[in-house]
């Protein structure tokens, strides 16, 4: 446990004062890598997941986050079909299975619902039945929040685009 | 009255917005006129139709009214300019030195 | 031979004559036809004194003026009146187009059955009893239905007819001279009647009294007050929150046309360009709850511009904008932001209400939710404000939420859950409204708080300390600023600490993933409504009514030997965790 002292709070309230809020100082540029990078992992998680699944159609868009100091994150998500004959339980398992072989680690994972989270190069990725759609399997990564000016966040476009298996 | 003077440029300008004063008014009296009412039902229509008239109307009167501001003030400092004038080329004529020169 | 009295295809449903599109146009024309009227009355008042000029004939235009003056801010005010009477037309008129499409499909059905029914007895010569037994309850449960049908479209016909006659009235009262420079041209008789009746809102009246008087109203005197009188409705606690909507949707319409063509002329002032971006972002998060879609349903749970006054604070402004049925929600949570929000953010905000609204859906018993952002208090401009490190804000803003909750309470007939949240600066001035005696709140939610203003224990806000649950994520430095422990931390804060403890209230967990390694002000104290996190799912378990299914955290406490100690700071946090951090389908 982390034991705070009274003293490292008075140290960090001027920052807070200044208005430091952790403000990305290039907003487009890192949202531009991160949605980029979202892309390339996310797409060649869809590869392998394909390989488990009768179809999968995967899709990104900006998301907002943040409270007093506004931001977006990329969210990526795909609804993996299971192939004929195979529950969606069991595509999660497989899916789970081949991306450990493929370099995520496997760092959760339950039975009940079918769920597990993995991760690779700082990226959280859920493979899970969720319950609205317990037909399917989904597939996300969220990227980090990165905040900027006022108004910033609101002007990204919240439309989903494709991403394709790569 | 113990006080009486102009600053010609702030009427001359008080003067110029009234006259824009009253080509806005002269404008919103044409558009009000222009208005379609046939977006409303036709047991509505035939009032708006008469509230566009009358207001219309108003709108007019409004641009007479700022016209007439406009003028008045310009043409008032206009008198007095020309007041001026005269009484200047009177007081020209006064001679205030003392003894010879005089 | 059996008779089977089938009912005849009626009503036929009548057309609906008007275009929404072309009123919403005329409107507009008129909102721009009253701005010259109110610069004329302006120019008189400013250039009545015209410097350096002075003397007779100053005075007799200074009186000329004087009187010109006063006429046109009357004749501007009543075809803005009249304008904002043809907004609400063209809205109920969009309103009755929809409602008369559904008679029309409910006829279309209605007639299918019928002719369906004909066939099926044409086609049974020799029927036995049961099959004329069937056929007659099929002929009975017709007739019910095309009789509620019947009176549907009467009750339909005469609202047609009272939104025809009450903008016939508007536009009647303004068109002659004496309307037209009257205090209430463009207001109808019945519209001024109302607002003179006892219990009237904006005349001292309880909110339990407004809910009486607007009760009293008939449809067409509701009609008439709210189109003309939409500033005083629109803020009326006590009114429905679909009363309130109508009225300050007409402000609204106003100030997006008025400003927006002011700002097409170049003519927009310093002031009225705050108030233009104000409306705007009103509009846009007024979008964005109408746009969203209840991932359980399917279906969009509309919704409500509660509080529109874009000109308060200074040109902060003040707005409520809710995602959900506030009228009828079973669940209805009011959120109170922090520091630096101001009116333009309400789209961003809307953003996390709907988020709000998700989660307790996603994660809840089936009730039906509304989630509000509230910002209908001056919040300080920014952590170099000077008002950001005391709580005068706080306690002013905690009367105005508390009179808000009032009058939203007082606007059910039903016993509503109501959740009060507050995040950051706006969880001190949330403490200060639920340590009135009478908050009307059921729960209370205090995230990445600095303080909880006037209590120093959660047993001092009148929801009890059952009822009052914190969030705060351990890297937080925001949250840390309040005190805790027999020493305190001076005046860096803004009152007891509640996740500690000594406060008694109930912690959960809120930990981000992205918290970082180090106490901070980005990620770990702006992401307790970012969807997917624990502070999200647990505050949606809160605004659905099971507070006591939230997932606990061990509260901070502060032992005399050392600093404070926080035990989730070692926890691993969650994300996007079925039962602990999920908040709603990744699969759009």
């Amino acid at each position: 446990m982390k034991r705070l002292l009274a003293l490292s709070l008075l140290a960090v309230t001027p920052l807070m004062l200044l208005g430091c809020s952790g403000e990305s100082s290039d907003p487009d540029g890192d949202a531009e890598a991160q949605r980029e990078a979202i892309h390339r992992t996310f797409g060649s998680a869809l590869t392998t997941a394909g390989e488990h699944a009768s179809k999968v159609a995967g899709e990104g868009r900006w998301n907002l986050c943040g409270l007093e100091t506004q931001g977006v994150e990329y969210l990526a998500s795909a609804t993996v079909t299971p192939p004929a004959g195979t529950t969606p339980a069991a595509t999660v398992t497989a899916i789970t299975e081949a991306l450990s072989s493929d370099g995520w680690t496997t760092s959760k994972q339950k039975s009940q619902p079918p769920w597990a989270q993995l991760e690779q190069d700082d990226l959280l990725l859920t493979v899970q039945v969720e319950k609205l759609t317990p037909e399917v399997v989904t597939m996300s990564i969220r990227g980090e929040c990165i905040t900027g000016p006022d108004g910033w966040a609101t002007s990204m476009s919240e439309e989903p685009e494709p991403i394709e298996p790569s | 009255m113990s006080v009486t003077g102009i600053e010609y440029n702030q009427m001359r300008s008080a003067s110029t917005g009234w006259g824009e004063q009253a080509d806005e008014m002269e404008k919103t009296s044409k558009e009000l006129a222009g208005l379609s009412v046939s977006g409303l039902a036709p047991s509505v229509q035939h009032v708006a139709s008469s509230f566009m008239e009358a207001w219309s109307g108003y709108a007019h009167e409004s641009a007479d009214i700022a016209s007439g501001f406009a003028d008045a003030i310009s043409t008032t400092a206009d008198h007095i300019n020309d007041a001026d004038q005269v009484s200047k080329s009177w007081l020209d004529r006064l001679d205030g030195h003392l003894g010879p020169t005089r | 031979m059996t008779t089977i009295a089938v009912p005849a295809s009626e009503p036929q449903i009548a057309e609906l004559l008007g275009d929404p599109g072309g009123a919403e146009a005329l409107a507009t024309s008129l909102y721009k036809a009253a701005t010259p009227f109110e610069t004329f009355g302006e120019r008189a008042s400013d250039e009545r004194l015209i410097s350096g000029w002075k003397g007779y004939a100053y005075e007799a235009y200074r009186d000329a003026a004087g009187s010109a003056g006063p006429e046109h801010e009357a004749m501007h005010q009543s075809v803005r009146r009249v304008a904002r009477a043809v907004t609400f037309y063209a809205d109920t008129l969009q309103t009755l187009k929809r409602d008369r499409d559904d008679l029309r499909d409910r006829k279309q059905r209605l007639d299918a059955d019928r002719t369906g029914l004909l066939a099926d007895i044409e086609a049974a010569d020799d029927a036995s009893a049961s099959t004329i037994a069937d056929l007659q309850a099929r002929a009975r449960d017709l007739t019910s239905r095309y009789r509620d049908l019947i009176t549907d479209h009467d009750s339909w016909c005469r609202r047609v007819t009272d939104n025809e006659d009450q903008l016939r009235q508007s536009f009647a009262s303004a068109k002659g001279l004496n309307g037209a420079l009257s205090a209430t041209g463009g207001a109808t008789q019945d519209a001024t009647d109302a607002m003179n009746e006892p219990g009237a809102p904006g005349g001292g009246s309880t909110p339990a009294e407004v809910k009486a008087w607007w009760d009293g109203l008939s449809a067409e005197e509701r009609a008439a007050v709210t189109a003309a009188y939409p500033e005083t409705i629109g803020s009326a606690d006590g009114l429905p929150a679909s009363a309130r909507d109508d009225a300050n949707r007409i402000l609204l319409d106003d100030d997006l046309a008025t400003l927006g063509d002011k700002e097409a002329d170049g003519t927009l002032t310093a002031d009225e360009k705050m108030q233009l971006a104000n409306a705007r972002a009103a509009r846009d998060g007024l979008h964005r709850a109408e746009s969203y879609v209840d991932p359980t349903t399917g279906a969009k749970p509309g919704g409500t511009l509660w509080l529109y006054d874009p000109t308060a604070f200074d040109g902060d402004g003040r707005v409520a904008v809710a995602v959900g049925d506030m009228d009828t929600a079973d669940d209805v949570a009011v959120f109170t932001p922090g520091i630096k929000s101001e009116m333009t953010d309400t789209d961003f905000y809307t953003d996390k209400m709907t988020n709000v609204y998700e989660s307790a859906r996603y994660n809840g018993d089936g009730s039906s939710v509304a989630a509000m952002f509230w910002l209908g208090y001056d919040a300080p401009s920014g952590p170099t404000d000077p008002a950001t490190l005391t709580e005068g804000r706080a306690e002013d803003g905690g009367r105005r939420l508390s009179d808000a909750l009032d009058g939203l309470r007082a606007s059910r007939p039903d016993e509503a859950h109501l959740t009060a949240i507050g995040h950051s600066y706006g969880s001190t001035t949330t403490a200060y409204a639920a340590s009135e005696d009478d908050f009307a709140a059921d729960d209370v939610v205090l995230i990445g708080s600095p303080g909880a203003g006037p209590a120093e224990n959660a047993d001092e806000l009148s929801v009890g300390s059952g009822h009052v649950y914190v969030g705060r994520d351990s890297r937080d430095g925001v949250a840390m600023l309040g005190d805790e422990g027999w020493v305190g931390k001076g005046p860096i804060g803004l009152g007891t600490d509640p996740s500690s403890e000594d406060f008694g209230a109930t912690r959960f967990e809120a930990e981000d993933v992205d918290r970082s390694s180090l106490p901070n002000f980005g990620d770990a104290h702006g992401s307790y409504l970012d969807d997917d996190t624990e502070s999200l799912y647990n505050i949606g378990k809160i605004v659905d009514g099971h507070g006591d299914d939230v997932e606990e955290a061990e509260q901070s406490y502060d032992p005399w030997y050392s600093g404070a100690v926080d035990p989730e700071w070692d926890r691993d946090p969650t994300a996007n965790e079925p039962g602990r951090s999920e908040t709603g389908p990744d699969a759009t």
